[in-house]
């Protein structure tokens, strides 16, 4: 077993893992969360879709058959979102309808959407340059967002 | 005569809602039907940092004092007087809601035919000795069925103060 990285400590690289900020933060960031305060983290499970897998089985597609963004009711008081409302999420890159799961699931200050779902993509939410400087990972539990009431009044599918 | 009924562990439940899916396999669910005969509610108590969540999986639950059975007007609900569960003759059904308003327990489906569908513990898996699909396929085995004599009554009183606590803490949320 490889507790220190061989290969990071050659490459020049720290070769422990140590925290760092990311690059979008209320932290780091503070500017970007003045519009958008909502940490946004992405690609939980729900037990009946295994990713986007058994998403268009029309049985388990029943038990949530729209995109829902978990959100704190502390939260969603402060923005008057009701439970199953129809709300926008935003990123400083794009938008997604998604309904309010308004849910003691995530901690205020954090949302969270489940990947897999094509009328919500996650990947619409985030720059393709926005990723880990090693792995190469994308950022998608770490970024930026605002929850607002939709205009529209339903979504697409 | 027994009375057979199903029994249902909060302290147990994930919540993962396998015994949702193994009712509309069982039951063939179509794909415009009602989801199925078993429902799993969540219920959330508490605030971050100690919020508790709890799952709660709702069937029919076969009444002993079944209030379907007395407001159906053309007697389609009858008592299996073997084991006590409640079944539907459909072809009486005239698909009047009575049974849906009565319900405590929102067990009453309407499918597309407009007559009334609801659980009927597996009655023919019972026949050949299998459990009902919602208690064989359930991983905690949070679910379980059987005389309601035989099922520990201290699992019943556990559930239940646990429920009543979800419930209550609901109805102050409201208010």
């Amino acid at each position: 077993m490889e507790f220190v990285s061989g290969l990071l400590k050659e490459a020049g690289i720290e070769p422990l893992p140590t925290y760092k900020e990311p690059d979008q933060s209320p932290v780091s960031t503070p500017e970007i969360a003045k519009q958008y305060p909502l940490i946004l983290t992405t690609g939980a499970r729900l037990p009946m879709f295994m990713h986007s897998r058994m998403f268009r089985v029309p049985w388990t597609r029943k038990l949530r058959p729209d995109p829902m963004v978990d959100i704190n009711p502390k939260d969603a008081g402060a923005r008057g979102l009701a439970p199953d409302e129809w709300v926008t999420l935003a990123t400083t890159r794009g938008s997604i309808r998604v309904r309010a799961n308004v849910t003691e699931l995530v901690p205020p200050g954090v949302v969270s959407i489940y990947h897999g779902v094509p009328s919500a993509d996650a990947n619409e939410l985030i720059d393709p340059d926005y990723r880990d400087p090693i792995s190469g990972y994308p950022g998608y539990k770490s970024l930026l967002c605002e929850v607002k009431k939709s205009l529209e009044r339903r979504g697409g599918r | 005569m027994s009375q057979y009924g199903f029994s249902f562990d909060v302290s147990r439940c994930s919540g993962c809602m396998a015994c949702v899916v193994a009712c509309q396999d069982q039951n063939d669910f179509s794909d415009d039907e009602a989801v199925a005969f078993r429902h799993v509610t969540r219920y959330e108590s508490g605030a971050y940092p100690s919020a508790q969540i709890s799952h709660f999986s709702l069937s029919c639950q076969h009444c002993g004092d079944a209030t379907c059975l007395m407001v159906c007007p053309t007697g389609a609900l009858f008592r299996r007087p073997e084991d006590g569960i409640v079944l539907l003759n459909r072809d009486l059904c005239i698909g009047c809601h009575s049974c849906e308003l009565a319900c405590p327990f929102g067990a009453p489906k309407f499918p597309e035919d407009g007559k009334m569908a609801k659980c009927d513990l597996c009655h023919v898996r019972g026949e050949h000795n299998m459990k009902p699909a919602c208690v064989l396929v359930c991983p905690t085995q949070a679910l379980d069925v059987g005389p309601i004599e035989e099922l520990s009554i201290k699992k019943a009183e556990k559930a239940s103060i646990t429920i009543m606590k979800s419930l209550m803490v609901i109805s102050t949320k409201e208010t």
